[in-house]
């Protein structure tokens, strides 16, 4: 019965082995139940139709009418600009730090990325709403700085150091004899890494970019703070308009409508969309960082 | 045979590929290297032999300046390729490697074919030129004996070859830029006896045309290539004569308590 247990059956007699199997099997109980709960939960509202949640964007409560289009597309933007937005600076610094940079600046330029990587969300979300919203509004004479934009910017600003390091790192584990032999033909340092480090660390950078985006698609609360929380599709896809991506929507309704009915459900389907959206980034990502180490 | 023999003894009638004088070399303030003074003979296979640490490796990389890369070192003395300094900061490095070519441990050819790979040096140095190209493949892989097991695939991956054949590319990459010195750092140590036969072979027929500097653990590889040997012990060269010298009629105690393996 369990012969998924190590085969040598002499640890079988001590109880320290099966405090320390019970304890690893409660975790993955709770992740079966976390999964289902967030399945069956939802039901209600895939029932009534997997794309017409999906694709609407009309989420009225009181009419128990429920389309999750406004904030899939809130999330796919603001995911999208924080990309845009990181990617340039996230590459240029990993590429600096790994092949330009003395050892020991390098060091301190990647504790000092690990520092922010490290931040918690909702320090960034309170300087994005204090600075960032009040110069966007500024920059660009908006009513309101609250916007799909800003918040973008913010996650771009977010994500940008776990990017930045993680890339670097897959940059700086190709092996130095790629970058010996550029160097023995007679490259320049820069030509070594374009043509023969980059190709070699691309999976990895790639898998390190995959997994900002999963921190940017399920980052919550800096988000909320800045987005302005309309659930829209504004019109003529205007980016500085105020919008709403997932996991803000659910942090400002969950309180709300915790237990209660199709709206519970409907939260619940959001999160399961969320959760399979940052699943797939993040295990792309795992999957191609780990390729990039063997 | 026995005109070479007693051409191979006098390293004075050698004419000199590169001349290190005085050279020592610190990592920060380890001192890798102190007080080198060897004159390495042109058209000739000269090998590095010693135990682990005792600072071939690095002196084979002051040679095309690679150490460079590594954070704060320190090289003193001079070493002159033809009538130049290399370390003079008014030279191109790039130049120099150019004219240095080197081989590594780990065979690494590049995941491209296998033309790709020898026609890289010359075109990132410029040249473009399809037929020209095509020669430089064709001499380069003929020179490394690689051309009639590859001529029908050049266009396939390098990586499909075997280890020799991968290491052999390599070479091949390395002289299609057409160096006159080429520094080998161990180029057998990942290759099975056979293969690594073949380089030896290899290496032979190359000094005609290139000086050879070649760092080596074997002490009977060294025995086997190489016209001139140098002993390097704790960053000092205990002895550098011919090879033959070096392993029948040592000098010097640590050399012969060496190579009789009594350490190392």
């Amino acid at each position: 019965m369990f012969s998924f247990l190590v085969p040598d059956r002499r640890c079988h007699a001590d109880p320290m082995f099966w405090i320390t199997v019970f304890f690893a099997g409660l975790v993955l109980l709770v992740a079966i139940i976390f999964f289902s709960y967030l399945i069956f939960e939802s039901m209600p509202i895939w029932e009534q139709g997997v794309w017409a949640f999906l694709t609407s964007v009309e989420w009225e409560p009181a009419e128990d009418i429920y389309g999750a289009g406004a904030m899939i597309y809130g999330s796919f933007i603001v995911t999208t600009l924080a990309l845009l937005f990181a990617l340039p600076f996230a590459l240029c610094g990993a590429v600096t730090a790994s092949e330009f940079l003395s050892p020991r600046t390098r060091l301190v330029f990647k504790g000092a990325m690990e520092i922010m990587a490290g931040a918690p969300g909702v320090v960034y979300g309170l300087l994005g709403a204090a600075l960032l919203s009040l110069w966007i509004k500024d920059f660009f004479g908006l009513i309101d700085g609250a916007t799909l934009f800003t918040a973008g910017i913010l996650l771009g600003i977010m994500i940008l150091p776990t990017i930045m390091t993680l890339a670097e790192d897959a940059i700086h584990s190709v092996p130095g004899e790629y970058r010996d032999t550029a160097l023995s033909l007679g490259l320049t340092p820069l030509q070594a890494f374009l043509k023969a480090v980059a190709p070699r660390a691309l999976p990895g950078v790639i898998g390190a970019v995959l997994l900002g985006l999963g921190r940017a698609l399920g980052e919550t609360i800096a988000v909320m703070l800045v987005i302005g929380g309309l659930d829209i599709v504004p019109s003529g896809f205007d980016l500085f308009s105020p919008g709403q991506n997932i996991p803000s929507k659910l942090g400002r309704e969950a309180a709300e409508a915790i237990g209660s009915g199709l709206h519970w459900n409907a939260l619940l389907a959001l999160g399961a969309v969320l959760f399979f959206g940052t699943m797939l980034l993040t295990g792309a990502g795992s999957w191609l960082l780990r390729r990039n180490k063997v | 045979m026995t005109q070479g023999t007693s051409q191979r003894k006098e390293l004075s009638a050698c004419e000199t590929a590169v001349l290190i004088d005085k050279v020592s070399f610190y990592y920060g303030n380890k001192k890798a290297l102190s007080d080198i003074c060897m004159k390495l003979p042109k058209n000739k296979v000269t090998a590095f032999i010693g135990p682990s640490g005792c600072g071939k490796s690095t002196l084979l990389r002051c040679l095309n300046r690679m150490n460079d890369l590594v954070d704060n070192v320190r090289l003193e003395g001079t070493i002159s390729i033809g009538d130049q300094d290399i370390n003079e900061p008014s030279k191109d490095v790039s130049d120099l490697r150019k004219r240095v070519g080197m081989v590594f441990q780990k065979f690494n050819p590049f995941p491209k074919s296998i033309y790709e790979n020898v026609a890289y040096g010359p075109r990132i140095h410029g040249l473009k030129d399809k037929r020209e190209l095509d020669e430089i493949v064709e001499r380069s892989l003929k020179r490394v004996a690689l051309w009639e097991e590859v001529k029908d695939r050049v266009h396939d991956s390098a990586l499909q070859l075997s280890g020799g054949q991968q290491q052999r590319l390599c070479i091949g990459r390395a002289i299609a830029v057409e160096p006159d010195i080429l520094l080998m750092d161990e180029p057998c140590s990942a290759l099975d006896p056979i293969a690594t036969a073949r380089i030896e072979e290899l290496i032979v027929e190359l000094k005609e045309r290139y000086t050879i500097i070649i760092v080596t653990h074997n002490m009977q590889q060294a025995a086997r290539i190489a016209d001139f040997t140098g002993f390097l012990f704790m960053g000092e060269l205990i002895e550098f004569s011919a090879t033959e010298l070096i392993f029948r009629k040592p000098k010097e105690k640590k050399t012969e308590d060496y190579i009789t393996g009594r350490f190392g």
